[in-house]
């Protein structure tokens, strides 16, 4: 009898199971994730869809991902990817194109910055067809010091040193004069930490900023032209500029990720740091940072300062794409319905999602949210991405490779250029993209 | 007398096939499938079916410059990494292999690093290893030296590695050559006693001998393990800085699941096989010879 | 030279066990202190919050932080389960062809051990793009079956070879003198040889569980949220918005190698014997 009874009462809980609604987002391990699945159970509270999260570690996310979807798997439902994967996703088939459901859902377009639109969710750019929507729009910004900045003793030597005010740097040169102002190894103390390491996609993204504003670029989008513009003068300039920083880094900086970029700042090992923005939290935290009470966040600088051609933020962040393979579409359209209203755009921002939703970025309550959010504000029109085609992965890799080896002194920045370049029109060509 | 003989033979095939069953299973037939892959352009995560492309995945790899630079550091970590440990080992042994109070628990705490999870290992070491805040650069600095990036120089990065990777496992080859010495009958040792022989020539004509071919079987499965490494490495520099501590396994690792080359991968994987079934079949071989000496 | 010795011993062990010391320690310290320079070795205040968030982690920012149960208990679990039957069936079939191949003469027995031995050399690397395709076609995919299979496997050539070296230290004169007696060939196996092996195969189940229990890669890609074991947990959880909490790293490290490491203390003796046993003579 007692058999029968525990026999019946797991098929109870199987069928249960198999009856609860619920939807699984996949995501990087990381901050945010966690605050995505913390806000969604007021999702669960209202409708009653269990909302379970499959978060991977940065290094192996798109290797899992496309795991996954090759195996067609329906755990995934929801899939928080990067803006650059939309090419092998969309032609992989892996993912839905959403115009349908937006026009369904009743979500205005126009609620959205158009680049990020389009770098988060077009695909190919300018065909109107949209397969993701921003849900974490991340920034590079720039955390500096301002106790070092204020202090009149600093502010005069360095007046005398290069003769103009010390301040929040208004442009990349200030920028490099500070941080060589600041280097002072007798002192435990250095100019900047910048992700030099090639770890994912950290240096490409980072030296992309240099890159965009010097008026360099990876390649031609539009062409697909690689030679001729990755290592072009200004390219080259860019590199030989973003070289000199690792004079102004910490010893071992080039091995610098997310994390040594951080510890560098919260142990007030250097003067300024450049962060994603979805870091910055960790930055004002007493519990965690030996500097909470002493840092700014500001705005990437441009290379000229009022120039908006010289003024690109390297564009991070992941938009939100539904799986083909889900099995649970009709809850995930419920989710994306509850997710881009305002009400909840906002809490997504007050509960450390980084929102890009015009009704909220423009509110003015936006800005006195968190300390970090006029500089996520003031990015959001000159975010630029690279590559998005499906072979991206290899032409990182490659890029990765070359600009890790410039920052450890193994390559010239011309050399490596130069290699980056070949190698790029090898691997497109053989994609036959020419 | 032919039942027994039947029978033997039945429980010879009952506890064999199972084992060789579930080899080929897992071994034997993804083999041929990827023998299959390597010559053609299949890619996991494209869409289209494998296209047959001939030998160019095969010819594409031998010409590839950086190949051959993953083998040479492979080679570069793999040799220091075993010699060391070896001769690390033997020695550490050769201090242990004697009763003293604590034994057992010191015995086991020497033995822990190989307990930990290679992955973690390699992060934790991360930590250790950091020119800023990491606890080994502050040892060096107290006896005057400069902060040394040891993850962020090519040649450092090397010897990092094989740093983190002679901690994490001497302890085997300790263990490998504490169960040798405890198996030299003592006998042996009394008798030399007699002859009043010196220490040396007691460890080079009783120890060595009768220890050897144990020491031999440690240094075939470590060398094996050293040449397939990964999750330490991976923690530790994911190859880095550049290329500088990219091993065959991480070169690997890359083109299959980063640039999802799989066929190329495939092709790839097979090269590397036939260099270790090559290099083990003639240690193998070695060892063989040196046994039906020895024994 | 005695005291010579013991400083030696001593000098060496230390060196030996410092990171481990290292470890425990951070997993007792907060952040800050941490990355402190100097580094306290001793004098740090002392916090058990790293422990607790390896089991509770914080989720979301600011007042609407709230704590979350994590998953490291069920990765615990996966990781058991797949360990301890991995181990077992790899240790059973270890016993049963390492006795097969001590006793019997089977045509192309070098051959076959070579075979078995050589699954031993394949990078990882080599059979996972094969292996996954494969276990997508059969249901494998993210399963417990799939994975103690897979452990097995990579466990088994090692336990093949350790146990036909028990096997070949136990005189064949002792089952022949039972099956005089009157015992049937697969019970002089079970109730003469087997029990002459324990120090063997517990020494064997060691070196198979720890690998298993420790493995990366293939728990990394085959898995997902309902079987994924402990050590890509831990690696995926290293990033948080502050930076890398080395301290709960280290407290989730420590949690995962303390069952190992009794383990190990229990049989240590047999761990010892084991060895030599199994391999003295090849």
């Amino acid at each position: 009898m007692r058999k029968v009874l525990l026999l019946s009462m797991l098929l109870l809980i199987v069928l249960t199971g198999f009856a609860a609604r619920e939807i699984t987002i996949c995501w990087a391990s990381w901050p945010p994730a966690d605050a995505l699945l913390a806000l969604s159970e007021e999702f669960t509270e209202k409708t009653g869809i269990k909302v379970n999260g499959l978060f991977v570690p940065w290094g192996q996310f798109m290797d899992k991902v496309s795991v996954e979807f090759a195996a067609k798997s329906p755990t995934i439902d929801i899939l928080i990817a990067d803006s650059q994967w939309l090419g092998w996703l969309v032609e992989g088939n892996h993912i839905m194109k959403l115009n349908d459901w937006i026009k369904e859902l009743g979500i205005n377009l126009n609620d959205f910055y158009p680049n990020l639109l389009q770098y988060y969710g077009e695909y190919p750019f300018g065909s109107g067809n949209y397969y993701g929507l921003p849900c974490e729009t991340d920034a590079e910004i720039l955390i500096y010091r301002k106790d070092l900045f204020e202090d009149p003793k600093e502010k005069a030597a360095f007046l005398k040193k290069y003769g103009y005010e010390l301040r929040p740097p208004r442009n990349l040169f200030e920028m490099r004069d500070i941080a060589e102002f600041f280097t002072r190894p007798e002192q435990n103390l250095y100019g900047i930490a910048t992700k030099f390491s090639k770890d994912y996609d950290v240096v490409t993204w980072d030296f992309g900023w240099a890159l965009w504003n010097f008026g360099g670029d990876y390649w031609n989008p539009n062409t697909l032209q690689v030679k001729g513009i990755v290592n072009s003068a200004q390219s080259v300039a860019a590199l030989e500029f973003y070289k000199s920083f690792v004079n102004f880094a910490p010893p071992g900086a080039a091995t610098y990720s997310f994390d040594e970029v951080n510890t560098a700042m919260q142990t007030g090992l250097v003067a300024m740091a450049i962060q994603w923005a979805a870091f910055a939290p960790g930055f004002v935290d007493p519990e965690v940072s030996k500097t909470f009470d002493k840092v700014a966040f500001m705005a990437l600088p441009p290379l000229i300062e009022g120039d908006p051609n010289t003024a690109y933020v390297p564009l991070g962040g992941q938009g939100i794409v539904v799986s083909n393979y889900s099995d649970a579409k009709e809850e995930v359209k419920e989710f994306l319905k509850w997710f881009y209203t305002p009400e909840i755009q906002e809490k997504w921002a007050l509960y450390g999602g980084l929102t890009s939703f015009k009704p909220v970025v423009e509110d003015p309550k936006f800005v006195e949210m968190y300390p970090w959010n006029q500089a996520l504000k003031d990015s959001i029109p000159r975010l630029k991405d690279a590559w998005n085609i499906p072979i991206y992965a290899k032409l990182l890799t490659v890029t990765q490779e070359n600009l890790n080896a410039v920052i450890a002194g193994t390559l010239e920045p011309r050399e490596a250029l130069m290699k980056i370049a070949e190698e790029h029109e090898k691997i497109l060509k053989e994609a036959g993209y020419k | 007398m032919k039942t027994k003989m039947l029978s033997d033979r039945g429980i010879a095939l009952l506890f064999i096939l199972p084992t060789i069953l579930i080899l080929v299973f897992i071994v034997v037939y993804p083999l041929i499938w990827s023998l299959f892959l390597s010559f053609t352009d299949y890619s996991v995560v494209g869409t289209e079916k494998p296209h047959f492309i001939g030998i160019k995945n095969f010819a594409n790899i031998l010409k590839d410059e950086y190949i051959w630079l993953h083998f040479q550091n492979t080679a570069k970590y793999v040799i220091m990494a075993i010699a060391i440990q070896f001769f690390l080992g033997l020695g550490i042994a050769l201090l242990l292999n004697r009763e003293f109070a604590g034994r057992g628990i010191l015995l086991t705490l020497v033995l822990s690093p190989m307990m930990l999870s290679p992955i973690v290992v390699g992060l934790f070491w991360r930590y250790i290893l950091d020119a800023n805040w990491g606890v080994l650069n502050y040892f060096t600095s107290l006896i005057g030296l400069p902060k040394i990036a040891w993850l962020g120089e090519k040649e450092m990065a090397m010897y990092a590695l094989v740093i983190v990777d002679t901690w994490m496992w001497t302890p085997f080859m300790i263990l490998i050559s504490l169960a040798g010495l405890s198996a030299v009958p003592k006998e042996l040792y009394e008798a030399a006693e007699v002859d009043r022989a010196s220490t040396w020539f007691k460890f080079r004509h009783i120890t060595l001998p009768l220890i050897a071919p144990l020491l031999l079987v440690g240094l075939l499965f470590r060398t094996m393990d050293a040449f397939r490494m990964f999750d330490l490495a991976w923690g530790l520099t994911q190859g880095g800085p550049g290329t500088a501590t990219s091993t065959i396994s991480i070169a690997l690792y890359r083109m299959a699941f980063q640039n999802f080359e799989t066929g190329k991968a495939c092709a790839f994987a097979y090269i590397i096989l036939i260099l270790i079934i090559g290099m083990s079949n003639i240690y193998i071989r070695f060892l063989n010879r040196l046994q039906k000496r020895g024994g | 030279m005695k005291i010579f010795l013991t400083i030696l011993i001593i000098l060496i062990v230390a060196i030996y066990i410092f990171p481990l010391f290292w470890m425990v320690s951070s997993s007792f310290k907060t952040r800050v202190e941490i990355f402190s320079m100097p580094p306290k070795f001793f004098n740090f205040e002392v916090t058990f919050k790293n422990f607790r968030r390896v089991f509770y982690k914080i989720a979301g920012w600011g007042k609407f932080a709230k704590e979350v149960p994590s998953e490291f208990p069920r990765a615990l679990l996966n990781s058991s389960i797949i360990t301890i039957l991995s181990t077992l069936l790899a240790v059973t079939l270890g016993t049963l062809s390492g006795y097969a191949f001590s006793r019997f003469e089977i045509p192309g027995k070098s051959d076959l051990l070579f075979f078995i031995l050589s699954t031993r050399m394949l990078p990882a690397m080599v059979i996972v793009v094969p292996v996954f395709i494969m276990y997508k076609t059969l249901g494998l995919f993210n399963t417990y079956l799939g994975m103690v299979i897979l452990y097995t496997v990579f466990n088994l050539s090692f336990s093949v070879w350790m146990m036909k070296g028990f096997m070949d230290e136990i005189p064949k004169e002792y089952e022949e003198a039972a099956m005089c007696d009157g015992y049937t060939r697969f019970q002089a196996f079970r109730k003469i040889i087997l029990p002459q092996t324990y120090a063997g195969i517990a020494a064997t189940a060691v070196f198979c569980g720890i690998m298993a229990w420790n493995e990366y890669v293939f728990a990394l890609i085959l898995t997902s949220e309902e079987t994924k074991t402990v050590p890509p947990t831990i690696a995926g959880n290293v990033l948080k918005t502050t930076g890398v909490n080395w301290g709960e790293v280290a407290a989730a490290s420590l949690i995962f190698l303390a069952p190992v490491l009794i383990f190990t203390f229990l049989v240590r003796k047999h761990l010892l014997r084991g060895v030599t046993f199994g391999t003295i003579k090849g």
